[in-house]
């Protein structure tokens, strides 16, 4: 697999000596290595940047708290903070550690993750085939998907009450769009030579769907998923503030309540680190599954 | 089979529906072609060649007229007549030997036994070496090796190609055609190539047609043996550069050129 990804490259090495070459017809014998070595030089590597960034940013929080331009109560320094972490992690607030919050909102995500991709996948896949299907079910969730969930909150609420289920209801409505809308947009985006060519070689419609369409449909798919993770988290929030005795939003929603700013900054990173790393996954796995996207 | 012909199309008419009534892409088109022949339908782009093609695969019902397989009305794609397409058509998420070995996966033979038994046609086209690869990371003259050895996998009477060598450079496209013929000439299928490419056509051709603009009609016919000699053992640098060879395709550029030329003097005048 390595070897493929970097099939180009010793062709580019190539090319960039003989293109030195014409250039500077001075240069009798151009040294390529060095040539490629300086060009990169001057580009630093991603990591690097983000180090850099991640320092620059730190830096300027520590020292907004060590001049107090913001009160401690609204800012509370980056070691407070890493302190109360610490803590959190221990001995808990809001009766449960920081894992257990942690927990508590990741099996809901997760949950509503699970019935999404089990309801958005067949849907989108119906969507994509059948204009009948894509006309009754578009406009339903063309209409909701813009509306942020705290509008509706109040109506699952009423609905369906305030136990588990409406808060996996919420995240689940808001991660369902995203999925469904790019299962049905991959289904719909399956070459007609490649539909073509596998019905003269035999295949039925039910080897099509699962030999050509829905490999065809799958990084629409990841990507969709990838769409619907980033904005479930960013739902938690708002189906952990009704009646939740664990999880992130309900502690960042409690600790606003008594002003405790720190675990309220120790919920944030806490949420985004999370969210990072189910983005960074959901890429690595999009690159082990569909090696081949873009490349077509 | 009643009249002993492969695929056969009657007083042929296929026409679109378009925004301002219908579009008719060909006209009373009569071809004939027979088991083992290598026909080649030659024409601009817009004759409506591509149509004539899905037609006879089954992908677009005739407007008027007829198109028969052995002599049965042509309903629907079949197994029979394999498509190779320009491009689009493989499997990206396969490697090689399973993309030839689709149609084997189609019929339900098991992994191991249909990735064996097309090890001889990846030898045959020169992919041997390469059947773990993903077909992404090949070069487009060897993906459209993997499409004839896919298309040859599923046995069939007929091979339709979409001028299947459309995008590939001059140098790989001469080798392409090479392979072409040798694989023709070797399983004795009945071939029909559509391409805009004269010299490639007169290469290959046993029967060569040529189609006229939208709304395309046949304009020509020509029997031609150059491929029959290559296949016979003759150099083909030799017969690109007979001279009976080149006339033919001064010829037939004459055709193509007059065709092409006259309606816009017909709109002037």
């Amino acid at each position: 697999m390595m070897e493929v990804l970097f099939l180009g490259t010793p062709r580019y090495a190539a090319e960039e000596a003989i293109r030195t070459r014409v250039a500077d017809p001075a240069n009798v014998e151009p040294p390529p290595v060095r040539t490629v070595a300086r060009r990169a030089a001057w580009r630093p590597r991603p990591s690097v940047l983000l180090l850099a960034s991640l320092v620059f940013w730190l830096g300027l929080w520590s020292l907004a708290a060590w001049l107090a331009w913001v009160p401690p109560l609204f800012l509370p320094s980056p070691l407070a903070v890493a302190a109360r972490f610490a803590t959190t992690l221990t001995s808990g607030f809001a009766d449960a550690t920081l894992l257990e919050h942690a927990a508590a909102s990741l099996g809901r995500v997760l949950f509503a993750l699970a019935f999404a991709l089990g309801l958005g996948i067949p849907l989108g896949i119906g969507m994509g085939l059948s204009p009948w299907v894509r006309g009754i079910f578009d406009p339903v969730i063309e209409a909701y998907r813009p509306i942020p969930p705290l509008a509706y909150l109040p109506l699952v609420v009423i609905w369906f009450g305030i136990g588990e289920g409406p808060k996996i209801l919420l995240i689940f409505l808001a991660i369902l769009p995203p999925i469904t809308l790019s299962t049905a947009a991959g289904v719909r985006g399956v070459p007609l030579e490649r539909i073509n060519a596998a019905l003269t070689l035999g295949a039925n419609r039910f080897q099509l769907l699962r030999d050509v369409i829905l490999p065809n449909a799958l990084p629409d798919i990841l990507v969709g998923t990838r769409i619907g993770l980033a904005v479930g988290w960013s739902t938690l929030v708002a189906a952990e503030l009704v009646a939740a005795t664990r999880g992130l939003g309900f502690m960042i929603h409690t600790a606003s309540n008594f002003l405790v700013t720190d675990v309220v900054i120790v919920g944030i990173i806490t949420i985004a680190a999370i969210a990072f790393a189910m983005e960074f996954a959901m890429r690595l796995l999009e690159r082990r599954l569909t090696p081949w996207k873009d490349k077509q | 089979m009643a009249n002993g012909l492969e695929l056969e199309a009657k007083r042929l008419s296929v026409a679109y529906a378009g925004a301002d009534g219908s579009l008719p892409a060909l006209e009373d088109i009569d071809l004939a072609v027979r088991p083992g022949s290598f026909v080649a339908v030659l024409g601009p782009s817009g004759s409506g060649k591509t149509t004539l093609l899905n037609a006879f695969a089954g992908f677009v019902r005739p407007t008027a007229g007829e198109v028969l397989f052995r002599g049965g009305a042509i309903r629907g794609p079949s197994a029979e007549r394999a498509v190779v397409f320009q491009r689009h058509a493989l499997l990206p998420w396969l490697d090689v030997a399973d993309n030839v070995a689709f149609p084997l996966k189609i019929r339900g033979v098991p992994h191991r036994l249909r990735r064996q038994t097309v090890v001889p046609l990846l030898i045959r086209v020169g992919l041997a070496a390469f059947a773990d690869k993903p077909v992404w990371t090949l070069s487009g003259g060897m993906q459209q090796r993997v499409g004839l050895a896919r298309a040859l996998a599923a046995d069939p009477a007929v091979l339709l190609l979409d001028e299947p060598l459309g995008a590939l450079d001059a140098i790989t496209r001469e080798d392409m055609q090479r392979v072409l013929l040798d694989l023709w000439a070797s399983t004795a299928k009945t071939a029909l190539l559509i391409t805009h490419d004269i010299e490639e056509a007169v290469f290959l051709a046993t029967h060569l047609v040529v189609l006229s603009e939208r709304p395309g009609r046949i304009v020509a016919r020509l029997d031609l043996n150059f491929s029959a000699r290559v296949a016979a053992g003759e150099d083909a640098a030799d017969i690109r550069a007979d001279r009976e060879f080149t006339a033919v395709k001064a010829e037939l550029r004459a055709i193509m050129q007059r065709r092409a030329v006259a309606p816009a003097l017909a709109a002037t005048a």
